[in-house]
């Protein structure tokens, strides 16, 4: 989040905050004129990586539940190593495809959300 | 308000955030480190019993030595493979860059679990016809690491004007080989070097594709031995971390100490 959100709280520049006071703003209205419609791509475009991760994420799950498939992952997981013999890796890809569907989309959002909140970056 | 009070209430909160950051990662640690010192019974000493027996165990000794080999037999082979041809795109096929780039990217986009379902076939074959040794994982984790290799390498890449860089070397007669290694890669010596980092931080920290594939790598086995001896996965954890925190640390003297070099050899 740190990471993915910093370079558009470098791009908020102070005479912003100054310009804002001189118009006889305070900080409320600095918060809701200026810095807030400015920084809400950014934060939802790094709320977006966050949620793909978060939705891909195997290796916590699979520690910490023995059994069960309780999310997606542990889901194919469980298809691509039944110890029954049940062979369904066809099931796991299916899955799979399901997973790559929905990161897709997220990942389109989050280019358009990064082109909109670029547009005040310093060039 | 006046500008005092503001930056007496911005140093309050700075503090309280550092504070409480610092508790979020570091508490987490301590209490790993207290548990894995813990001695047998309630009012024994504090003991290292659980480190050395790490070094006992014939196949933790295995899991170590392979997340390590494989971690430089990666890195070795993600800048063999990325190095040149960045630098080839770059100088001779610019429509190339962006097609690459592309490439290069889509395994961020990609979630390693899906990626393993694609891999198991592809594994089936290679431990019956190639080998079964863990090794063949580097295939994989080339792939895993390619992004944020891409990503540091191209960094430095645009720090440095090559093309200059490469028509003055040119035009003295040099090589495409002595462009690239002996002009073009010391002068982003700090971006292989951060690439080299995230290569061998990826690989130690990788669970998901060793998991499923059935190969017992460092994280799989902290896993393993976590469901029998909590302790002595706990201290295998902590040692992870520590060995990941000081190569960062190295890492990036080593980048720094090269860069003030450069700088002083080019002011002189």
């Amino acid at each position: 989040m740190v990471i993915v959100f910093m370079p558009a709280l470098d791009g908020v520049r102070p005479q912003w905050r100054e310009a804002t006071e001189t118009l006889g703003g305070g900080t409320w209205s600095y918060w809701r004129h200026v810095a807030g419609p400015l920084l809400t791509p950014a934060f939802l475009g790094a709320w977006l990586l966050l949620f793909a991760n978060a939705f891909s994420a195997y290796a916590t799950a699979a520690a910490l539940l023995d059994i069960g498939g309780v999310i997606v992952p542990l889901q194919i997981s469980r298809a691509l190593s039944s110890e029954v013999g049940l062979d369904q890796a066809n099931f796991a890809a299916a899955l799979a495809l399901g997973m790559v569907v929905i990161v897709a989309m997220i990942t389109v959002l989050y280019a358009r959300l990064q082109r909109r909140s670029a547009r005040w970056l310093p060039r | 308000m006046n500008h005092r009070r503001r930056r007496r209430r911005l140093a309050a909160f700075k503090t309280v955030v550092y504070v409480v950051l610092g508790l979020f990662f570091l508490l987490p640690i301590a209490a790993m480190v207290e548990f894995a010192t813990r001695g047998v019974g309630l009012t024994s000493p504090r003991t290292l019993a659980a480190f050395t027996s790490i070094g006992s165990d014939p196949e933790l000794v295995d899991a170590i030595t392979a997340s390590l080999e494989l971690a430089v037999i990666t890195s070795v082979g993600m800048l063999a493979l990325l190095l040149p041809t960045m630098i080839w795109i770059r100088l001779r096929v610019p429509r190339m860059v962006r097609p690459v780039e592309l490439v290069c990217l889509t395994p961020l986009t990609i979630p390693a679990i899906v990626l393993v379902v694609g891999f198991a076939p592809i594994y089936n074959w290679i431990e019956i016809n190639v080998s079964d040794s863990i090794l063949m994982l580097a295939f994989a984790y080339l792939i895993l690491v390619l992004p944020y290799c891409y990503r540091a390498l191209d960094a430095g890449l645009s720090a440095v004007d090559i093309r200059t860089l490469s028509e003055a070397a040119r035009s003295l007669g040099a090589s495409w080989a002595t462009v690239m290694w002996r002009i073009i890669v010391p002068n982003m010596s700090s971006a292989v070097s951060n690439a080299c980092l995230l290569c061998v931080a990826v690989v130690l920290g990788e669970f998901t594709v060793a998991n499923l594939l059935n190969f017992e790598n460092l994280q799989v086995a902290i896993s393993t031995l976590g469901t029998g001896n909590a302790r002595d996965s706990i201290a295998l954890a902590v040692l992870s971390l520590i060995f990941v925190f000081l190569f960062l640390l190295l890492l990036s003297f080593l980048g720094r100490a090269l860069a003030r070099r450069r700088r002083g050899t080019a002011s002189a």
